[in-house]
Formats: structure tokens, sequence, C-alpha cells
């Protein structure tokens, strides 16, 4: 019963999440952007379709989740939607895991998969060698997009103003992109394995890939991303639970 | 699931558009299968040359060179720019490197000389190493690569010039051919317009 | 009567701000309560407390004896408003009201009764941005009756309403009041708005209960009498020097009076004055602010 009434409020909320017509623009522009970049380069292997168009896919995802976070939830926020949404016989843990589904979830795997399944298309025959592997890389980048969004998601419950959650979620995304970028760097140049492999870490993509292809790869670069995103998202939901106020 | 019904056209306007644009857009700039490069080497103050084709995907990688008395070559996992440094650690230097980048193709040419005892470049890479086959006046190296994979080949001028000819053709990469992407994209956006008719009036 | 809403000492701060200071109160099956205070009196923070969006600092709220932070069925029988009304914007009323009807487990015919009831038929298929103010707040009232509420709170449902709406608005509470036997609770900075309509009064100042009371006994017998004159001057030097106490805003004299007795001698002092050449224009009684009531 509880869940029955969960999805109804999934749906209210699913309906200004999906509003048109940014949904719909960003919507065009991934797929067209995937597109394009499943032809730019010849990717030979399934994996390696999935790095070559869910790269760029990510990052375009990533700014449009954290720019939404950040003005659409503190939006709810101000506008009352949210406290109206609070009075719903609901229990908070339930609302944050729907206001996650709706803000976080869903536009990720609506912004990923769609642009997916057009490169699927557009190299049907590489693409088609195996299904699975390219399927295992599409999960990879969803988490890696989770990971994000749950930074955006935390940003803005705890700021509940637009300007500082856009701030906090931008800065949060370029700076963990920045110091895996750095840590690369040193790790590349003073011939450090351990930064190197930290710094592979951090995007799950990275040995995933390496795993798929056949190449050593430490077994503990798959966890690091999922043991961020859990510990993030439990925070999320702790914080909505406790301590969230309107 | 009135939101779904909303939904569903969009996406599949979204992926029609998308469709239809990348169709076109490989026609115009989209991957090349094949690709080859030459240059004439200055190798008088070089012992050594060593060339290598990286590609990102798979294929078949084949080098020329005349101009040398013996050519070595090895398959290598991973990046074999990671090669040079090692090579720099045995007392060899890389000199004069050029290279080429066809990104259409998804290849990456490079040939540099290394500087410093030639029999030390010889016995680095001793173990590793296979004879590249001469035909006529030529070395040739052949090999079919798996991504990741790339060849490199080392060799040994016995002239003041070495010419050198890398190809790379493109296996196991295929796209949706340009009409047949265009019908798919039209037909999609066609029936997402219809869905959304349908749906406005009930 | 049972208790339906019970707050108990209760504390709420913001940061350094206290802006619920031990309140304590209690709301009773089919009342209908209005609680009254200036802006910043922490209305909408007793509200919020009782709904369970805030959490309280100190002391226990209870609604149908269940804390409505931790338990959601505590809201299952509860009926919101806001002082904004607060409804997805884009989304079509029908549409919206749809869902939410699913999730008070209601069937169609409760949508097609409050809308009926609110006077909202014909807008049902707009989206919340393209109705009126006046239209939102009853698209907000047919909300809030979707789970056939035992327990309706509004956050100053009038504040954003022209003075024709608001009458409309509160009649319709009364209404509701009557026809289904609803609690209600609403906050206003209006005493006058609120008096006709409600049951019991709260004051609130500074984030403190002031006064608990049915409307007679909080206004007692406290009239204001505007006096709209020529002269207001000279006339307030005939009042003054009668032992009444008043001012002047706008070029109006308002003079309180305490008791009917008083009142009366007050209009006779008028008839007095006009007789005397004074020129007066009208005098109106009207019904005393929180002002006047906290002096009182």
């Amino acid at each position: 019963m509880s869940l029955k009434k969960s999805w109804e409020l999934a749906l209210i909320d699913l309906w200004d999440s999906l509003r048109p017509p940014s949904f719909d623009i960003m919507l065009i522009l991934v797929a067209t952007l995937s597109g394009i970049l499943s032809v730019l380069e010849p990717v030979t292997t399934p994996p390696a379709v999935g790095n070559a168009v869910l790269g760029a896919v990510l990052f375009v995802t990533s700014l449009y989740l954290a720019l939404r976070a950040s003005s659409d939830l503190v939006n709810l926020v101000q506008t009352g939607v949210m406290p109206l949404y609070l009075t719903y016989p609901i229990s908070r843990r339930n609302i944050s895991l729907i206001i996650y589904l709706t803000r976080v979830l869903l536009p990720s795997i609506i912004l990923l998969g769609i642009p997916a399944i057009v490169a699927g298309i557009m190299l049907y025959p590489v693409v088609g060698k195996n299904i699975s592997e390219f399927l295992i890389m599409w999960i990879a980048y969803l988490i890696q997009a989770q990971l994000y969004g749950s930074i955006f998601i935390l940003a803005s419950n705890k700021s509940k103003s637009t300007g500082t959650a856009a701030v906090v979620s931008i800065t949060g995304y370029f700076g963990y992109t920045a110091t895996s970028l750095i840590l690369a760097l040193v790790g590349s140049i003073d011939n450090i394995k351990i930064l190197t492999n930290i710094a592979n870490s951090m995007g799950l993509y990275n040995p995933v890939y390496d795993i798929l292809n056949g190449i050593r790869t430490p077994t503990w670069e798959i966890f690091v991303v999922p043991v961020i995103f859990i510990v993030l998202f439990i925070t999320y939901v702790i914080y909505f639970t406790r301590r969230f106020e309107v | 699931m009135f939101w779904f019904k909303k939904l569903l056209p969009r996406i599949l306007f979204g992926i029609g558009i998308a469709l239809i644009i990348a169709s076109a857009f490989a026609t115009q700039y989209g991957v090349k299968t094949s690709s080859s490069w030459s240059i004439g080497y200055n190798s008088q103050s070089t012992p050594a040359i060593l060339a290598a084709v990286l590609p990102t995907g798979s294929g078949i990688a084949q080098i020329n060179i005349t101009g040398v008395s013996q050519a070595l070559y090895l398959n290598l996992t991973g990046n074999p720019l990671t090669l040079l440094g090692e090579a720099g650690g045995l007392g060899l230097k890389t000199v004069n490197t050029i290279s080429h980048d066809d990104f259409q193709t998804g290849v990456y040419y490079l040939v540099t000389g290394l500087q410093g005892n030639p029999i030390t470049a010889e016995q680095a890479f001793q173990g590793l190493v296979k004879n590249a086959q001469k035909i006529g006046n030529s070395y040739v190296v052949k090999k079919s690569l798996n991504p990741e994979e790339s060849i490199v080949v080392l060799a040994f001028p016995n002239s003041s010039t070495v010419l050198i000819t890398e190809s790379f053709k493109v296996t196991g990469y295929g796209h949706i051919s340009l009409i047949n992407g265009l019908e798919l994209g039209l037909a999609l956006a066609i029936v997402s317009i219809i869905i959304e008719i349908i749906t406005r009036k009930r | 009567m049972e208790d339906l809403i019970v707050l108990e000492n209760v504390t709420k701060r913001y940061g350094k701000i206290t802006a619920l200071n031990d309140v304590s109160l209690k709301v009773k099956k089919g009342e209908i309560m209005a609680i009254v205070g200036p802006n910043g009196a922490g209305k909408s923070t007793l509200i919020k407390v009782s709904l369970g969006l805030l959490r309280k600092d100190k002391g226990t709220v209870l609604i149908f004896n269940k804390d409505p932070f931790y338990d959601p069925s505590a809201r299952e029988k509860i009926g919101v408003i806001f002082e904004r009304p607060s409804l997805p914007v884009s989304m079509p009323i029908i549409e919206f009201l749809s869902h939410v009807s699913k999730i008070y487990n209601k069937d169609f015919n409760t949508i097609k009764e409050v809308i009926d009831l609110v006077g909202l038929k014909g807008s049902e298929n707009k989206a919340f941005s393209q109705l009126s103010a006046g239209q939102r707040q009853r698209a907000a009232i047919a909300h809030a009756l979707i789970a056939e509420p035992e327990i309706i709170i509004a956050d100053e449902p009038t504040s954003n309403l022209d003075p024709v709406e608001r009458n409309k608005i509160l009649d319709l509470f009364l209404k509701i009041n009557k026809e289904r036997d609803l609690t209600i609770i609403i906050s206003s900075h209006v005493l006058p708005e609120v008096l006709r309509v409600s049951s019991k009064i709260t004051i609130m100042k500074s984030g403190k209960i002031l006064k608990v009371g049915e409307p007679d006994d909080i206004v007692k017998n406290i009239s204001i009498s505007r006096i709209r004159c020529k002269d207001p001057f000279t006339i307030k030097d005939v009042l003054e020097k009668n032992g009444f106490s008043l001012n002047i805003e706008g070029g109006n004299i308002y003079v309180k009076t305490e008791d009917s007795e008083k009142t009366s001698k007050l209009l006779n002092l008028i008839s007095e004055i006009v007789k005397n050449g004074q020129q007066i224009y009208g005098i109106e009684l009207i019904e005393p602010g929180i002002e006047e009531i906290l002096e009182g």
C-alpha cells in the first residue's frame, strides 16, 4: 500500500522533473551527440563503443543533473510543493527515495540510455557482437552518474538555495574529475602506480573497460565509485529523513 | 501512465532526429576504414629507428621499411609509448620523433630515432622480438591487431634516408548505412508525432 | 470532546532566533481554530511543526496521538492549504487530483465532489498556472479535501486574495466545517477576518501564545469607532477631555471603548458635538485589531 502511494507521488514529481522543453532539448542533444561520436572514430568492440559515446554524454548529463537539481529541487522547496509532498501520508524515507528516483535516477537512465540506444543502432554490427559487454559499460557509466547525482541532490537539500547548490554541485563535480586527472598525471610523470590506480578507479568505466578487454586491473578499483556513491546516497537519505526541513 | 504516454513520443522523436543527423554526419565526416602514411626518415645520426602503429580499435597494421639492414618487430598490449621511457632507462635516447594522427581511422603512426649503442637496443628487445620478413629491398611487417594492441618495429639503418610506410585497415567496424539511418530516423519521428496526436485527441 | 492536535511545551529555534517559545495548544474535534498574530509571530512555524514539516527542539507534538514528523499515518486524515497555493504548476488540476486521490485511496467520485464543492467545475482541466488567484486557492482547498480529512490546516489562506475572494473562501471554510464536521485551523494576521468564522482564537506574538479563547472572550466588548470628520483635532480635544483614549490616523479618529456603556456615551457625545456645529461625515463601529485586543 505504501509502495502504491509512493508510486503516485513519483508520477506527480516526474511530471515536473521531465517537463518540456529543457528535458527534450537535452534528450535530442545527447542523442545526436552520441550518434555523431559513434561514427567519428572506428570503435570495434562493444566496450569501446561505450567509452567513445558515453564519456561525453556523461559530462553533459552530469551538468544537466547538477543544474536541474539545484534549480528544480530548491524551487520545489521555495514554491511550497515540497512542503505539500511532506504532508502526504508517506514516510520521509520514501519521499527521499522518490525525489532521488525522479530527479537523479530516471533522468540519468534516460539521458544515458537514449544515447546508448542511438549508438547501438548506429553501430549495430559492432555492438551486436556482444550486447552484454555494452550493457555492462552502460551500467558503469550510470553508476558514475549516480555518484555525481547524489552529490548534487545532497547539496541542494542541504543549502536550499539555488545559487549555493549550483556552486557546490559544479565545484563538487569538477573537483572530483580534476582530482582524478591530477592523480593520473602525477602518477604517470613520477611513475607512481598507486596514484594511477586511484585515478583509474575514480571513473568506474575505466576498470570495467580494462577488465572487459583483459587488461590486468586491481579488483579494488571496481569498488571505489560504488562505495562512494552508496555512502553519499545513504547520507542523503538519512539527512532527508532526520534533518530536512521546509 | 499519462506521463509515460507523454514521454514515449518525446523519446522516439529524440532518437529519430539523432539517427537522421548522425547518419548524414557519418556520410560526410564519418570513419575511414583504411589509411596510410609514408615518411622519408633522415637516419644519419640515429643507429636505430623505432616505427609504431598504435590503433584504437582492431585491424590489420602493416609497416614497410626500406634502407635498413635488419628489422625486428613486437606486438604490445597497453600503451607502447611507455616502451620509449623504458628504452631511456637503458641509455637509449629518443630523437627526432615524428608522428601522424589519423582520427577518422583511429590510428596513431609514430617514427622515432634511437641514439646510443645499437647493440644495447637490440639486446634490450631481445627475447621479445621477431624478425621481420624481407621482400625485395624492404622489410615488411603485417599483423592483425586487437583493440589495445599495437605493433612496434625496431630497424637498423644502412642508408642515410630510411623510407617508412605505415598503413592500417580497420576490421570489425560497421555502421548503419545512410539510407537505413534516414529511413529509420524518419519513421521514428513520424511515429512519435502520430502517438502525440492520438494522445492529445484523447 | 477529544483533542485531535496537541502541542505541549513546544520550542522551535532557527539558530539563535526562537520562533516558538514553550508553546502549548490543544485543538478539539469540530473546532474552527484561528491562529492570529502579526507577521513574525510564529504562526507558520506553529503550523509547520504541527504538520511535521519542521523538527521541534523541545516538547511534544501529537496529531491523532501520533508524532507527525516520524509517523506518516498521523497525516492520513489531514488536508493542508498553504499561504501561497502551491500545486505542481504545469499539471492539469484533474490529473494532479487523480494521483493525489490514489495516495489517499479515494475514487474518482471524490474528485468530482470536491471540485463541485469548491466551485472549480469547468476549470479542472487547466494547469495550476493557468488559474486566477482565487481559483488557485480553490484548487488548493479541493486538494486538501481529497483525503476526506478530519482536520484542515490552512496557513494564511486568504492573504493573497482580494476582499471579495477572501470572504468567499472563508465562507467556503464555514460551509465545509458545517457540512463535513471538519476541524479547521486557520492562521491569519487579520483578526476581524477570522472573527466571524472561528469558534476559538489563539493570539500569538513573538513565538508565544498570549491568549486562547472563544471570539467573544477574546474581543469582549472592545470596539473601535472610526470617526470621519472635517476637523479631527478639535473633536479629539473634546473626546480626550471626556476620558476617551484615541488616536488619529489618515485624518480619521479611532476611539477604543471597552464596554457598551462607554460606546453609548461616545455616541451621545458625538451627537452633542454635531449639535455644536462640528461637521462629521460618518461614524462606523469596527472590530478591534490584534494590538487593541492585546492592549485591552
